[in-house]
């Protein structure tokens, strides 16, 4: 460790700045939760606007929708990203071209593939030509509605086929590490491939994959564009609904999107708790080992 | 590994690789469709219609897709920057606070940026940083730097202080250990977090939106309409526009990158 | 360049490592500096050269204190046991950057470091890239690379702990023809007993952070101040007993000697103790083959005894046999309560 007293600070100052304009955001979207509004004339702390957000069917089931998209969508990422990551590194690819293609949905937006998802899986899109091609269907309409729906469906594929090869990026690395030194080893004690990778590869990967699945939940959750792009009608995800009654003009409806806001935050809150203490127990794995 | 297993890996890995690439054909295709109406499977004839409604001027999406490229670079020379200094504080020193600090390196990762932007919008309009680009600027970077601070903070610290210790004592001063050695060691993690950082701010749609009001159009904001349109050759040749800038900005980074270095490896596309 | 440390005592992260740290290097000596993992060797050596700043204590160099130097101005160079090696720059390059950092011209450069490529044996591999040379080779580029620096003071930390035993006979050949032909004060941090022994003019033992004795080869290996500085040289045995009236007793043997009466242990090295077969109070339980010679265990009198031999195939694990100390090779030290 260096001795020049003053240099670290120095050195963190443009984080520390930023870090407390995010908290000041953050902040304040509590604050105006809790009805402190000073601006509109309000000056009372009060629960009331996340009782009454609890109280409608409507915003209740937008909150149920946005933890059904992030919980099954994120589920659904690191179960195949990990199989993918596996796949990868069974078969020796983990540097060329695979890696190449794996790393191209990191560059594709939200907004893009949203339109992927409308060009191939709507009723005019390509899937359904192609069944059409095929004598399968016979109009448009004969094609199953599979976007705008109630089960979210459009918005989920959309979300995997950025968030799987995202884990597999994360978890790979690690993987291919341990498969090669720790998985060896395995082997030549006579573990099968299946029991290595069962007993051995995927516990020492598990903080690493708990880790992006808790990155890939807390942004589903909270992310905009997919579901504005690809939602239902009726309920809107969290973010979507937020926006709505954030821009509403009449200003009174501000503390209703800032309760919004609000659970989501609570929600990602209880994620960091969790991933602090994450952070602790990998430190202590570490530590132990040396 | 046994031969089976390996083909059957192979092959699952090539369906893999098809469901990345299909839809980018398919917009690469659909972007020089001149109509492609239901049923048809492929377009019967091809224009450069989408383009030119693009590159044509009227639209004035040229000038926007330029401006969006300039906003994006400034955040990711910021990104870099300051990821770079923080890392070296969190692998070299031990501090007062560093826990703190290691809490905002993650912050805006765990919470929703749409969550920050609504809080911060009413503070950014009293201090004048709405509607504009520098509080445009402000916010795309606080999104990027977790990303750039953890690769900065990888690569530093699989270099450590050893090389530096090592030109120290072969009499090489602060200022020029910086030049010869801790930069060019540095570089494959600051191409990697540039265009980390690059992608995140020009991929940025709800944040611009609401921090830059009507004022700031960024190339994704003003995609997003057209992509919601009917006419999907539009919205194709768009996303076309939007790959291909991106993948350009990469190609020119790391060429750049290869310029400061004698070494032959690739940094983004290994 | 005389080279002294005084009452040097260093710290890392509230840890105690170095205590009371006294050493003189006269000019154009070659010291080592010997002692197991984790006593604080290198360490010191980063001490000297300015890496790490000693919580008390002053450094000279001639007579100067220069504890206030910035490392990069001490003129003190280390090559590190990772060599360090810069992988953005070739041989070439990676040898002439001291010179690069002094600013002297390219054209110097280049014969200053085709000089030195001569002098450690590795001329016309200059352009070749650091990947594409063996680990022998690589440690001729770091040798070369630190005396491009025209050092004061060459600090060298487990330089050949990396390579096998007949290349690293053939570095210590090179060190030692280097430092005869320049005659830079070295100090060379190693945990070889025998490599010690073979190419320094004076050793410093370091146990837990502390120099525990600095004399040259013979009289470390002969009078080693306690038990363990012995035991770092290799097995021994000892056999307790007492002087008095100038003869020290024991079980096993008994002999003059000077020391003052009190109670002692007899210090014989494997060598210092022959074999003779036919009766004895000896038998043997062990034979270690080592090629030319062999370790004998012996159990007898209480006692075991580690003696070596040239190997004889004659010599089998249950022989009688009788043992003869040669107590003109005995070393009396203090007797503590046994180790």
């Amino acid at each position: 460790m260096k001795n020049f007293r003053l240099a670290p600070y120095l050195l963190n100052l443009p984080l520390v700045i930023l870090s407390l304009i995010f908290i000041a955001g953050i902040v304040n979207g509590l604050l105006q939760s809790f009805g402190l509004i000073p601006d509109l004339g309000l000056y009372e702390f009060t629960f009331k606007y996340y009782l009454e957000i609890f109280k409608r069917p409507d915003l209740l089931g937008s909150i149920g929708l946005s933890l059904y998209i992030s919980l099954v969508s994120s589920l659904l990422a690191a179960v195949f990203g990990v199989l993918l990551s596996l796949l990868i590194v069974m078969t020796g690819k983990a540097k060329g071209l695979t890696m190449n293609i794996v790393k191209i949905p990191i560059i594709i937006p939200h907004i893009v593939v949203a339109f992927f998802v409308i060009a191939i899986f709507s009723q005019n899109g390509l899937l359904a030509r192609l069944m059409y091609s095929l004598g399968l269907i016979s109009s448009q309409t004969d094609f199953p509605a599979l976007l705008y729906t109630d089960n979210a469906f459009g918005i989920i594929l959309a979300y995997l086929w950025k968030e799987i090869p995202f884990v597999a990026f994360f978890v790979i690395t690690i993987m291919a590490n341990i498969s090669s030194t720790l998985g060896e080893a395995a082997r030549n004690l006579g573990a099968s491939q299946w029991q290595t990778f069962w007993h051995v590869t995927l516990p020492l990967c598990l903080p690493s994959i708990k880790n992006a699945f808790l990155i890939v939940f807390a942004f589903s959750l909270g992310a905009y564009e997919l579901p504005y792009l690809l939602g239902a009608t009726m309920p809107k995800a969290l973010p979507v609904q937020a926006y709505i009654e954030y821009m509403h003009p009449d200003l009174l409806h501000r503390p209703y999107a800032m309760a919004l806001n609000g659970i989501m935050f609570f929600v990602s809150l209880f994620i960091v708790v969790l991933y602090y203490r994450l952070l602790q127990q990998n430190i202590r794995k570490v530590n132990g080992s040396e | 590994m046994n031969t089976r297993g390996i083909i059957v890996g192979k092959i699952l890995l090539a369906c893999f690789a098809l469901t990345v690439l299909i839809p980018i054909v398919v917009i690469l295709v659909w972007s020089f469709a001149a109509r492609w109406p239901w049923p048809i499977l492929l377009p019967h004839s091809f224009s450069l219609r989408g383009l030119q409604e693009i590159f044509g001027g009227y639209s004035g999406a040229l000038q926007v897709l330029g401006s969006s490229i300039v906003l994006s670079l400034i955040v990711a020379l910021l990104a870099v920057l300051i990821g770079t200094m923080t890392a070296r504080s969190l692998v070299f020193y031990n501090f007062y606070g560093k826990k703190l600090i290691e809490l905002g390196t993650i912050l805006p990762i765990i919470i929703p940026s749409t969550v920050f932007a609504m809080g911060v919008h009413v503070l950014f309009i009293r201090f004048g940083l709405a509607d504009n680009v520098v509080g445009v600027i402000i916010v795309h970077l606080i999104c990027a730097l977790p990303y750039t601070i953890k690769i900065m903070t990888d690569v530093t610290a699989a270099f450590g202080g050893k090389l530096e210790e090592q030109a120290s004592v072969l009499g090489a001063s602060p200022l020029q250990i910086l030049k010869e050695i801790t930069l060019p060691c540095l570089l494959p993690g600051i191409i990697s977090s540039a265009c980390m950082a690059y992608i995140i701010s020009f991929s940025q749609y709800f944040l611009t939106l609401i921090i830059g009001g009507g004022n700031v159009k960024t190339f994704a904001v003003m995609m997003v309409p057209y992509l919601q349109s009917g006419d999907r050759t539009i919205a194709s040749a768009y996303s076309l526009v939007f790959i291909c800038s991106a993948l350009l900005v990469f190609v020119i980074f790391e060429k750049t990158a290869k310029r400061f270095t004698k070494n032959g490896s690739n940094y983004f596309f290994v | 360049m005389d080279l002294q440390c005084r009452n040097i005592h260093v710290s890392l992260e509230q840890k105690k490592i170095l205590t009371d740290i006294n050493l003189e290097i006269k000019s154009g000596q070659l010291i080592s500096l010997l002692g197991p993992s984790g006593c604080g060797k290198s360490t010191l050596l980063k001490t000297i050269a300015g890496l790490l700043p000693p919580d008390q204590g002053e450094i000279l160099i001639d007579g100067k204190v220069i504890n206030h130097l910035p490392a990069h101005k001490r003129g003190t160079v280390i090559v590190f046991q990772d060599l360090r090696l810069f992988p953005n720059m070739n041989v070439e390059e990676n040898i002439a950057f001291p010179l690069k950092m002094r600013g002297v011209s390219k054209e110097i450069r280049h014969k200053k470091a085709s000089e030195l490529l001569e002098m450690v044996q590795l001329e016309g591999l200059g352009q070749r890239q650091i990947t594409q040379l063996s680990g022998g080779q690589l440690q001729r580029v770091a040798l070369a690379r630190a005396l491009a620096t025209s050092p004061q003071i060459l600090l060298l930390d487990e330089p050949f702990s990396s390579l096998d035993e007949n290349l690293r006979q053939d570095m210590r050949n090179l060190l030692l023809d280097l430092h005869k032909q320049l005659g830079i004060t070295t100090i060379m941090v190693t945990h070889d007993p025998k490599e010690a022994l073979m190419i320094s003019d004076k050793i410093a033992i370091m146990l837990n952070g502390r120099i525990v004795q600095y004399d040259d080869s013979r009289t470390l290996y002969n009078c080693p101040a306690n038990q363990a500085v012995a035991d770092y040289f290799g097995p021994a045995n000892y056999i307790e007993g007492e002087v008095r009236a100038g003869v020290f007793q024991s079980d096993a043997v008994s002999f003059r000697t000077t020391k003052k009466d009190g109670r002692y242990k007899a210090m014989f090295r494997p060598t210092a103790v022959k074999l003779s077969t036919g009766h004895g109070d000896y038998r043997i339980i062990r034979i270690d083959y080592m090629g030319e010679h062999s370790n004998i265990t012996l159990q007898g009198n209480g006692l075991q005894i580690l003696l070596t031999v040239i190997s004889d195939d004659r010599l089998k694990i249950g022989d009688q046999a009788a043992v003869e100390f040669d107590t003109t090779k005995a070393i009396l030290l203090e007797g503590e309560a046994s180790s």
